[in-house]
């Protein structure tokens, strides 16, 4: 009798773990779905941005615009243009650099640079498995407003939320709104649009399409295609 | 007048240790730190104070690294197990979140003081527009931004950028990328590590073992439920691993002893009066010893006990000779008074010969030896004492031993041994000459460092290592200190050294990368007023944010009050306990410490600091290597003087220059024995040179009871086998120690006793009394 009914519970046991099991995995499928839908499919693209951020005791929001270029091979590149010219290379999770207001390369340093360019590099190369792995994914409700919501401690110091939405129209195409609220309190949120995709293949053609796209500041493709030659 | 001044000396020692254990058992304390091996005298007050604070800091810290498939999992195995360690209140996990934490809070007041390199450069280089607009560029770029305090305190976000380079520069732990397992294979899986001190060291080797368990415990929940690898670093571990292997030791070598005594005692005496005085006698020395280390050193070392443990064999030969020589003669005749003088003198000989060899022990600069050799003189000094005022109350009774099997075991290894004495003579004399050879030409090898005298438990030694390599920042044992008696003239001492080094001042980390001088902090304070004054940077900062000027007055009045506000290297100690003690002061003195990172150029640095006349390079592996094996050879030297001081005893008290040549048979003891080791392929050590003292004091011991009692050989013959048969197995059993140094001691004193035994109970037979002996046993 005994025997019967541990043998009755171990079943029950087992399926409830099962179930779990295969509620995660379904989720995590779904999150990705999610997420899919709002990510880049290709790997090199470029197009322009309009950035806003607000800081916490600053009260005027603070706007800029300008263009960028991505590929998976390089990484990316952020140049504004209003206010004033500036330009940032994330090259990867580590190596990132500024273009000061002399033009000169010079490397970014500090913690905030790293995680944040993290972030963005794998959203750009649409690294749907990170996000749908290290953050809670959900979509608001009749907002289309896909929220990202960080699981883990480790990343909850440094990020609250982060909002994706993606809009398509014919007139201007596709455009994704990123909103990235950090643990400070301060909101960034970045307007990405008039976004052109390039069937290149390659870390070479990457580089000829970067000097396309910046014939005066090629330099800066260097910088993307070798980061070594420029950490003195 | 003699016995009654040793009975009143003996009755107020055994009060004194009664009272001692009766009410002061509290006091007794037993010590498992290891630094009692390091020879390296410090004879500067103020360094010696500096240099332990620094010892006891690493001492009392440990190192927990969390490793992982994934970094979310590890993130949160680091919080479970930092939240579980937390709640242990002798405790306080070091995080470098709370580091970082309590470092920005403790900074923050001072901000005005504080500027990096860059920022002093943009300072004299820039104009107040450049500064400004910069400042601005800054604010709008993507993932800038994080700031370490409000806006409204450091609106230009100059604060916040030296916090982050500055922390960026202290670089707590390595990439993880940069780090190679033991083996040499590239470590990629991600790790954290973080620092836990233990802010009351556990007094007793039992708490010492409840904490190990209790942090072993979190760390095995932790691993069960978030599949991750937790180890451990710390000299916290060693000591309890040690601690634990000393209490085995301690544990074979007493029972082991006490049973081998206790079933000798039985068998032979059948009597309980004896066993009695043996016993009392062992409790009494052993018993005195711990109450005279206490009150000396304050604790007993763990090693001390384990070397005391051995005492035993070596106390419980006083009773066993005493007895002996009161045995009930077959022939019914009483003791002369004669007998009995130089039964007293022989003993006396025998203790002041054990007392030599253990206090030549003291001659060693090991703070070990001196304890060991303390416990050993009083432990039996008293054991003897005890004897001797006993003795006369057990012996009122007629003593009868069973003396067949043991005359039959003597007439055995005398026919082995002593049927041809000139032989053996020559064979030892040959022997010892051959190993001398040996030893001289092929060169024995020897080992001065000190990591080799300890067993560690290979998982733990494992551990260890796997942590070094994913954590170790700086390089073990090595360091720089730099002093004066004013906190500038240590400042300057640094930047004089930091600009020796040049652009290798990246390979040390110091004060200076905490703290600036006090002088810096000023002269910081000075170069900002072109940010902070009226229509300086911070004014055209508001203006090109599209803001009201007026909005500049607050940081500009924070500024202004800011003024002759200085931050003391001790006042951010106080307020970062979390940090090391690189800054001590003493007695109007000030030590600071300069840490190596590692793969650093330490000819370069060492040659750097060389130059600078308050700084001086420290080794401490290197140090005490080479103090150990000084202590080595100046330990040979003190052997050979304390034989040149025994050969002048024997000279002057048996007034022959002959008698020197008794000395012949601990020295041919002692390189048979040390031949034997080398052969055997165990690199002799300073351990097995002071062992030698005892094959020495041990030998004498014998050769004088052999020598002395010629009246009564067959029973002194008796009395000194059964006192070698303990002392061997105490001997025999440290041998058997998982401690290398114990071991050594216990492998030299067995052999080389062993010699001394066999020529003892070979050497001084006389013709007659072999035939009466015969005769005897016979019977």
């Amino acid at each position: 009798m005994i025997k019967r009914l541990l043998q009755q519970k171990l079943m029950c046991f087992s399926i409830v773990l099962f179930s779990h099991s295969v509620l995660a995995d379904s989720q995590i499928e779904d999150e990705k779905k999610l997420l899919a839908n709002i990510f880049p499919t290709t790997c090199h693209f470029s197009g322009q941005f309009l950035q806003q951020k607000r800081i916490e005791g600053l009260p005027v929001p603070l706007r800029s615009d300008g263009d960028f270029f991505f590929s998976c091979d390089l990484g990316l590149i952020w140049s504004t243009q209003s206010p004033f010219e500036d330009a940032l290379l994330y090259v990867n999770a580590s190596r990132n650099y500024r273009i000061n207001e002399r033009g000169e390369i010079e490397p970014l340093s500090g913690i905030a640079h790293y995680s944040m360019s993290k972030i963005f590099l794998r959203l750009l190369r649409g690294d749907t498995d990170y996000f749908a792995n290290e953050f809670a994914v959900s979509e608001v409700p009749e907002t289309g407003v896909i929220e990202l919501r960080p699981e883990s401690g480790f990343m909850q110091k440094g990020i609250e939320r982060i909002d994706f939405k993606k809009n398509q129209s014919l007139e201007h195409g596709v455009s994704l709104q990123v909103n990235v609220v950090d643990a400070t309190g301060q909101v960034t949120q970045v307007s990405i649009d008039k976004i052109t995709e390039h069937e290149i293949e390659g870390k070479r053609n990457a580089f000829e399409q970067c000097e396309k796209l910046y014939p005066s500041t090629s330099k800066w493709c260097e910088v993307l295609r070798s980061p070594a030659r420029f950490d003195k | 007048m003699i016995s009654t001044l040793s009975r009143v000396i003996f009755i107020a020692a055994v009060v004194c240790v009664a009272t001692f254990f009766t009410l002061g058992s509290k006091h007794i304390k037993i010590e498992t730190n290891l630094n009692d091996l390091n020879p390296t005298k410090v004879s500067d007050k103020g360094l010696k104070f500096a240099t332990d604070a620094l010892t006891q800091d690493v001492s009392h810290r440990f190192i927990v690294v969390v490793k992982g498939q994934d970094e979310s999992s590890v993130a949160e195995a680091v919080a479970l197990v930092q939240a579980q360690l937390s709640e242990i209140d002798s405790l306080l996990v070091l995080s470098n979140q709370n580091i970082q934490t309590s470092y920005l809070a403790a900074l923050s007041p001072y901000r005005f003081n504080l500027l990096s390199e860059q920022q002093r450069l943009a300072l004299m280089q820039s104009t107040s527009d450049e500064l400004a607009n910069n400042a601005i560029r800054k604010l709008y770029q993507l993932g800038d931004g994080v700031r370490l305090i409000p806006f409204e305190q450091d609106p230009l976000g100059w604060f916040s950028d030296y916090l982050i380079t500055s922390l960026d520069n202290l670089d707590f732990t390595p990439d993880a990328a940069d780090v190679s397992s033991p083996d040499g294979a590239l470590d990629t899986e991600p790790f954290e590590s973080f620092a836990v001190s233990i802010r009351e060291y556990p007094e007793n080797m039992a708490q010492q073992q409840n904490l190990y368990q209790t942090i072993k415990s979190i760390e095995s929940q932790v691993s069960q439920a978030i599949p991750v690898t937790i180890l451990h670093s710390g000299m916290f571990f060693f000591a309890v691993d040690s601690a634990q292997s000393a209490k085995a030791d301690i544990q074979l070598i007493a029972i082991g002893s006490i049973v081998g005594v206790l079933l000798l005692m039985l068998l032979v005496f059948r009597s309980l009066l004896p066993l009695f005085l043996s016993l009392s006698s062992i409790a009494i020395g052993v018993g005195f010893g711990v109450f005279v280390s206490t009150l000396v050193f304050g604790s007993i070392h763990i090693l001390t006990i384990v070397f005391g443990a051995s005492l035993i064999g070596i106390v419980v030969d006083y009773s066993l000779h005493y007895f002996y020589h009161f045995l009930s003669r077959e022939d019914g005749a009483e003791h002369t008074s004669q007998q009995t003088k130089t039964l007293k003198r022989a003993m006396l000989l025998s203790v002041l010969t054990s007392l030599i060899g253990y206090g030549a022990l003291t001659l060693s600069d090991l703070v070990i030896l001196k304890k060991v050799a303390l416990f050993s003189c009083s432990g039996l000094l008293m054991a003897w004492l005890g004897v001797m005022v006993l003795g006369p109350l057990v012996t009122k009774r007629p003593i009868i031993a069973r003396q067949a099997f043991l005359k039959r075991l003597i007439v055995g290894i005398q026919t082995l041994f002593a049927s041809h004495p000139r032989v053996l003579i020559c064979l030892g004399l040959g022997l010892a000459c051959l190993g001398g050879v040996n030893l001289l030409i092929y060169n024995a090898s020897t080992n001065d460092d000190p990591r080799k005298f300890f067993h560690v438990s290979p998982a733990l030694l494992s551990q260890e290592q796997q942590v070094a390599s994913l954590t170790e920042v700086y390089e073990p044992g090595r360091y720089l200190i730099v002093q004066g008696e004013t906190s500038e003239q240590v400042y300057q001492g640094l930047e004089s050294f930091y600009t020796e080094l040049g652009a290798d001042s990246n390979q040390v980390s110091s004060v200076l990368d905490w703290l600036p001088s006090p002088m810096k902090q000023q002269q910081d304070y000075a170069l900002q007023q072109s940010l902070y004054q009226d229509n300086g940077a911070i004014d055209t900062f508001f203006t090109g944010l599209g803001m009201s000027a007026s909005q500049s007055n607050a940081i500009k009045a924070a500024y202004l009050g800011a003024e002759d506000r200085v931050l003391g290297f001790s006042t951010l100690k106080n307020d970062l306990s979390s940090l090391p003690p690189l800054w001590v002061e003493h007695e109007n003195r000030i030590f600071s410490f300069v840490l190596i990172r590692k793969n650093s150029d330490l000819e370069k640095i060492e040659m750097a600091a060389q130059r600078i006349s308050n700084m001086e390079y420290v080794n401490t592996l290197g140090t005490a290597m080479e103090a150990l094996k000084a202590q080595r050879i100046t330990g040979s030297q003190l052997l050979l003087v304390a034989y040149a001081l025994i050969a002048l005893m024997l000279a002057l008290y048996y007034r022959k220059v002959s008698a020197v040549l008794l000395l012949l048979i601990p020295i041919v003891a002692s390189i048979i024995t040390l031949s034997t080791i080398a052969m055997i392929g165990q690199p002799i050590t300073v351990f097995h040179i002071m062992a030698l003292f005892l094959v020495l004091g041990l030998g004498m011991d014998y050769i004088i009871f052999a020598k002395e009692m010629t009246s009564h050989q067959a029973v002194t013959q008796q009395a000194i086998l059964l006192s070698a048969v303990t002392s061997l197995l105490s001997f025999g059993l440290l041998a058997f120690s998982s401690m290398p140094i114990v071991q050594a001691f216990g492998s030299t004193i067995l052999i080389g006793n062993s010699i001394n035994f066999i020529a003892a109970i070979s050497l001084f037979n006389k013709p007659s009394v072999q035939t009466e002996k015969n005769l005897n046993v016979n019977a």
